[in-house]
């Protein structure tokens, strides 16, 4: 600012001196003038100012979503290896087993016309410290082929199913233990939500108990009569 | 520039005026008016040259030295910031990651830092040491010893750890700064640093690990799948440029950057429950039989694609470090040769049926030795003459038998060598499988005119020859597909940075025995299953018609290379009438209890069929087969 502002004051001064210029003739519009410019420069730099503030701003706030973002990657990924970690198929087993569920035993197939393909058996007993394994869809009346079916069945979906659910579980469970704002009852509620849909059953971090997980136990399937 | 510029300038500029005006103020101490002209010219001419200097300093500065300086000052502002490009995942069939990699950090430390001039403390390294230990899981003594190490200036306390760990580490940081400002504590975590360094996560464990592979702590595929497609999945590694300022990025300075392209995801035609099912199977059965290996292939017989390709013992490639022993490294499967034994039996007679030298019911009499090329040859187990149909010789698994309908295939044993030859080639034996994996043996199986006098008599039986596991699955995945062999894949497809999907080529098809013969083939393997004189009851599985041979053949010690032990295996396919899934198992020198393929690997088959089967909800065809004639009468 400041040296253009001193240019016109030097020019009249040696105009002046040599006398080319008549004296005071350009103070009448100089004011005017030296105010434009004053503005024009003043908004500039004001302008730039701003400018400049507002890129630092951006600059820190992206620094700063760039941390939350890293950090809820890390997040990401941890929560992602617990879930892979639960839904591994040596640990489904293994779980399925504290839960006192068997091996399904041989499978019985429902074409359309009503026959029944397969020979099927009841499942074997679940080892002395499992619970009971469940089959919901159990009609009373149905050949037992039937029920061996629907379990089988139901067996199929739950091992389709099964891997979303422990992920929305451990979830929920991880975050509320994470970030401390969840209570502890609720991520302890979370936990068995995400335990198979078809066991509707105790919390699976807890290391189930031997005791009968199933609200309504069904009945032995040795009572079954198996033609 | 700035900074160097003045500094210089600064420098020239003083001496400048400073001479010719201390003289000029003494000589002005004296006023002599005549005086004042000359000293006005040489002040003029002082600051003329004063001018000049700087002229000639502005142009060294600007024009003749630009390109040094901006170079010198480029180096400090411009940073080079290398962009790792992520590494593809391996996915199994549905798209479960069997391997991916995330973030992690190598803690490292300058034992500098830690000494007492630069804490004030004398037993930083100790302090840090007993903060450390529990986040980290290592010995406190340990990282004592590491930090105080005299002289060093880095020292990696622990590799890719979480990044919450290093979270955790930075926090403990920040709160002995605070304390140390109060006061009210020693700040001794000045020196540890983090170096991000990603990690390859294998979120399975053990499971499929010998054909995953491993990643090397350089980051290059290092066995299996890793290895093999390494270029796919690193992708490419970018850069970004930019100019810095006290470490915070210059926003209205320009930048360069130049994207990491991520690497590919490859799918796997591996079904991770059927890996996992087969991978317990085995290696429940070699801990139990005290064996050295064990391995299952399953195979989708209509595809030829590969389900499952276990081994055992395997290891958790999450934990190299643990592996004491390299040779567990290998994918036995692929890469172990051994002679196959009786499952191989079905090749010839393969060969004999699709030559038409013989049928399923074609009467063979088996006397109890055989001599041939100077010896003479037995069964496993010494029996009066059998009187067997050509199922029978299968059913019962006999050498004799099979070195008898062999013979047929030619006028003479020259003749016949030729044309079994051409069917073991055309069912994929002694040459490589066509996977590509790194390692892979192709067997050996000499040219037919190189087989000596024994070898022809006992190649036929499936001894004197060797291949690998996938090559003896792929023969029943063959017969089970009609005679088509389809070259077993391993690759489902690829899935690059723009997320589109391109599955692999398709796999190669080719004839090798006409249908007819695979029907008449799968009703003779049905027998061996349900004939209650044939070998293989143990494969049935209720419900289901399943096809199956046993194997139970000399072992070659890899040490010594002489026959010592056994190989015990089992091989088969089912539903018998409309085949899905083949599963073939070996295991190599049982040596606690049986040591015959019915018992050691017959219930492996059973459980892996049994699953495989149950996991692709495979309906059974509700037919009946009440098996062939296995034995004749000789007085007919």
């Amino acid at each position: 600012m400041s040296p253009k502002r001193r240019e016109p004051g030097p020019q009249t001064r040696i105009a002046r001196l040599t006398g080319l210029v008549p004296a005071g003739r350009g103070s009448a519009a100089r004011t005017p003038f030296v105010l434009l410019i004053v503005l024009l420069l003043g908004t500039g730099m004001l302008g730039l100012l701003l400018l400049n503030a507002s890129l630092n701003q951006g600059s820190f706030e992206l620094s700063e979503l760039r941390r939350q973002s890293q950090e809820l990657t890390d997040e990401q990924q941890a929560l992602q290896a617990e879930v892979d970690a639960f839904s591994a198929p040596g640990a489904l087993a293994e779980r399925a087993r504290e839960l006192g569920l068997v091996p399904a035993g041989p499978p019985a197939f429902l074409d359309r016309d009503g026959t029944v393909r397969g020979e099927p058996a009841p499942a074997p007993e679940p080892s002395p410290a499992g619970g009971e394994s469940s089959s919901p869809g159990d009609e009373p009346g149905q050949p037992g082929e039937q029920d061996e079916q629907d379990e089988q069945e139901d067996r199929g979906e739950q091992e389709q199913t099964e891997e979303p659910d422990p992920a929305d579980g451990t979830t929920t469970g991880t975050t509320g233990a994470a970030s401390g704002e969840q209570d502890p009852p609720d991520a302890a509620t979370a936990g068995p939500d995400g335990s198979p849909p078809a066991d509707g059953a105790t919390g699976t971090g807890a290391g189930t108990g031997p005791a009968d997980p199933d609200p309504e136990p069904d009945p032995d399937p040795d009572e079954e009569a198996n033609p | 520039m700035s900074g160097s510029d003045r500094a210089r300038g600064g420098g020239t500029r003083p001496p400048a005026p400073r001479r010719p005006r201390t003289p000029g103020t003494r000589r002005g101490g004296h006023p002599r008016p005549a005086a004042v002209r000359p000293r006005l010219r040489l002040v003029g001419l002082g600051l003329a040259l004063v001018l000049v200097a700087f002229t000639v300093r502005l142009v060294q500065v600007q024009a003749v030295d630009a390109a040094t300086y901006t170079e010198k000052a480029a180096v400090n502002r411009y940073v080079e910031v290398p962009l790792a490009a992520q590494r593809g995942d391996i996915t199994d069939r549905n798209g479960t990651a069997l391997a991916t990699t995330v973030d992690a950090y190598d803690i490292t430390a300058d034992p500098f830092l830690f000494t007492e001039e630069q804490t004030g403390v004398p037993d930083a390294p100790q302090q840090a040491a007993a903060l450390l230990a529990p986040i980290l899981d290592r010995d406190e003594a340990t990282l004592a010893g590491l930090l105080s190490e005299p002289g060093s200036r880095y020292a990696v306390l622990a590799r890719q750890q979480t990044p919450q760990t290093w979270r955790q580490i930075k926090d403990l940081r920040n709160n002995l700064r605070e304390a140390a400002d109060k006061g009210t504590g020693d700040q001794v975590l000045s020196g540890v640093f983090a170096e991000k360094n990603a990690k390859r996560v294998y979120p399975g464990g053990d499971l499929a690990a010998a054909t995953l592979g491993f990643v090397n702590a350089e980051g290059v595929g290092g066995g299996g799948v890793e290895a093999q497609f390494n270029t796919l999945l690193a992708g490419e590694d970018g850069t970004i440029t930019y100019a810095q300022s006290g470490g915070r990025r210059v926003p209205t300075a320009g930048s360069h950057e130049l994207p990491a392209v991520p690497g590919t995801d490859i799918a796997l035609t591996l079904d991770r429950d059927i890996q996992w099912a087969a991978q317990n199977a085995i290696s429940a059965q070699v801990a139990a039989s005290k064996a050295d290996d064990g391995y299952v292939v399953v195979m989708d017989t209509t595809t030829g694609e590969i389900l499952a390709l276990a081994g055992a013992p395997g290891y958790d490639p999450n934990d190299l470090g643990s592996v004491t022993d390299s040779g567990l490294l290998r994918n036995a499967a692929l890469q172990d040769a051994f002679e196959p034994g009786s499952t191989l039996k079905v090749a010839t007679m393969a060969a004999v049926l699709e030559e038409g030298v013989a049928g399923p019911g074609t009467h063979v009499t088996v006397p109890n030795r055989l001599p041939r090329a100077d010896r003479n040859f037995a069964d496993d187990h010494d029996h009066e003459t059998y009187y067997l149909t050509l199922a029978g010789v299968l059913a019962k698994s006999s050498n004799i038998g099979t070195i008898l309908a062999a013979e047929e295939l030619g006028d003479t044993q020259p003749e016949a060598n030729e044309v079994l030859h051409a069917y073991l080639t055309r069912f994929g034996f002694g040459r490589p499988t066509g996977l590509g994996f790194p390692g892979e043996t192709a067997g050996i199986l000499a040219a037919p005119g190189d087989w000596n006098s024994a070898q022809q008599y006992t190649i036929p039986f499936g001894q004197g020859m060797s291949v690998n596991a996938v090559q003896a699955a792929s023969v029943y995945a063959t017969v089970a597909n009609g005679g088509e062999r389809i070259a077993p894949t391993l690759i489902r497809g690829y899935t690059g940075p723009d997320g589109s999907f391109e599955p692999a080529p398709e796999a190669e098809r080719e004839r090798v025995i006409s249908e007819e013969t695979a029907a008449q083939l799968a009703e003779i393997l049905e027998t061996v299953v349900t004939s209650p004189e044939g070998t293989g009851s143990a494969a049935q599985i209720p419900g289901y018609r399943v096809a199956g041979k046993t194997g139970t053949s000399n072992r070659v010690d890899p040490e010594t290379g002489r026959y010592s032990g056994y190989t015990a295996s089992f091989a088969g396919f089912a539903p018998a009438d409309d085949p899905r899934i083949a599963v073939y198992c070996a295991v190599q020198n049982p040596t606690e209890g049986s040591y015959n393929g019915s018992k050691v690997c017959g219930p492996v088959f059973n459980e892996v069929m049994d699953f495989s089967l149950k996991a692709l909800q495979v309906p059974p065809t509700g037919s009946d087969f009440p098996g062939l004639p296995v034995t004749f009468d000789p007085n007919d």
